[in-house]
């Protein structure tokens, strides 16, 4: 099932546009009291050493709707504008460009009674704040995509698709599991850790810029850590149930709702990254090389989740849908 | 991990669950550190009283298959690999005593002559 560009592209950008003209508004609101030029680039000890006119200053408000509006084009074609996928879409590219909109304007806002933008310094809570704005976007953003609704699926998979042999009245429970090995763990958390320590090095902070910096790097060790965290996947006469740290709320697939299960290879570049992932039509959710789980749903869209013994579970999901569906 | 159970088979709900994960074991589906489903989870599922999983993963723990850790749930225990492929060839070696009608005395002296 696809969503048309318009409503992607206006879901995506709603808040962003509003953040840049209620940006617009303030800065107009406050020339009096700002220097002009303002201070618009800091250095990493927080010191402005970057200037434009005010006028500049306005119109960079506008990077945020801009970069929302290409991220959600980008991810739309890149997922061929599967509906179950918008959301997520929608709630990172309106995120991110409406952080970008905050950011412009919580660090003019503390130059307001300067006299000259040089003196200006980059407050410490402005990047904070901006991204707690943005995830609040983020959240907003998701609410206003509509639920996909589609029609429960009446015929049995096709007889290519594995099955377990079931008895009349037998029940099955399927659970798989995947891991990232503990060193592939290591490995990858490392990697923040790493440029953080490589640009506290190689620049000049500030103590503030360095505590900022060593939250950023805290952050992107637990999210990638999370994101290597374990995945299980459930299957039953309900449908497919996928559990993961970094999903924070199962991924509910119900046993109506499902064309078929095979089992298969990761394909694209998207094998070599990890986590909740989206790509062409549907999710993965990817924690270690191999063979995944792959659900295709009502629609098109599918689920792949990189799980041991998903052949399996595969022939255990199909058995059941064709025994509900006579 | 694939658990099968037929309410209209002879055996018991919990000894048809220890037998499937008895099974996954054999078949090498289920290693030792392998979490077992949360036995509430496990019933809901299965749709069955969450007592009767519970009973099903008490005899496979007395079997030495598995391992019951508070917080942990249950897990595959070192060695299962062995032992229960040795479970296996004594229910394959009981099925066909019975078939041959020998009693349980009779079968444990073939037992006792092989292993003298």
């Amino acid at each position: 099932m696809r969503i048309g560009w318009i409503r992607l592209t206006a879901a995506a950008l709603a808040l962003p546009a509003l953040g840049a003209l209620v940006g617009a508004w303030l800065l107009t609101a406050w020339a009096d009291t700002l220097p002009d030029p303002v201070a618009v680039h800091f250095g990493p000890s927080g010191a402005a050493d970057g200037f434009a006119s005010l006028g500049v200053a306005r119109a960079s408000l506008l990077l945020g709707p801009l970069v929302a509006v290409l991220m959600v084009l980008l991810t739309g074609a890149w997922t061929r504008r599967d509906a179950r996928t918008a959301r997520p879409a929608v709630a990172v590219s309106s995120g991110v460009g409406t952080f970008i909109t905050a950011v412009v304007l919580f660090a003019t806002m503390p130059q307001r009674g300067l006299a000259d933008a040089a003196a200006a310094q980059l407050a410490w809570w402005s990047i904070p704040a901006a991204a707690l704005v943005g995830v609040l976007a983020a959240v907003l953003a998701a609410a206003v995509v509509p639920r996909v609704e589609t029609q429960p699926v009446t015929t049995a998979p096709p007889p290519d698709a594995a099955r377990v042999d079931l008895a009349a009245g037998e029940r099955l429970a399927w659970l798989g599991t995947g891991r990232m090995p503990v060193l592939g763990t290591l490995a990858v958390a490392l990697i923040p850790l790493g440029v953080a320590i490589l640009l506290a090095v190689a620049l000049p902070w500030s103590g503030g810029a360095l505590v900022a910096l060593a939250l950023v790097a805290l952050t992107g060790v637990v999210v990638t850590v999370l994101a290597a965290a374990p995945v299980e996947a459930r299957a039953d006469s309900t449908g497919v149930t996928v559990r993961s740290m970094f999903t924070l709320r199962p991924i509910r697939v119900p046993l109506d709702d499902i064309v078929r299960a095979d089992v298969g290879p990761v394909r694209g570049i998207h094998r070599f990254s990890f986590g909740y992932r989206i790509v062409p039509d549907g999710v993965l959710v990817n924690v270690r090389p191999g063979d995944a789980l792959i659900v295709t749903r009502a629609g098109g869209s599918r689920l792949l989740v990189t799980v041991d013994d998903a052949a399996q579970g595969a022939a255990a999901i199909n058995a059941l849908a064709a025994r509900a569906r006579p | 991990m694939l658990i099968r159970i037929d309410p209209n088979a002879d055996a018991p709900l919990f000894e048809q669950i220890a037998a499937s994960v008895r099974r996954a074991i054999a078949d090498g589906s289920a290693t030792p550190g392998t979490r077992l489903p949360g036995a509430r989870e496990l019933a809901e599922s299965l749709d069955l009283n969450v007592h009767t999983v519970l009973r099903g993963y008490q005899v496979l723990r007395d079997e030495g298959l598995i391992e019951l850790r508070r917080g942990r749930g249950a897990v595959v225990a070192t060695g299962a690999g062995e032992r229960g492929a040795l479970r296996s060839a004594v229910l394959a070696y009981v099925a066909a005593a019975r078939r041959f009608g020998l009693s349980a005395p009779e079968a444990a002296r073939l037992v006792e002559e092989e292993m003298s």
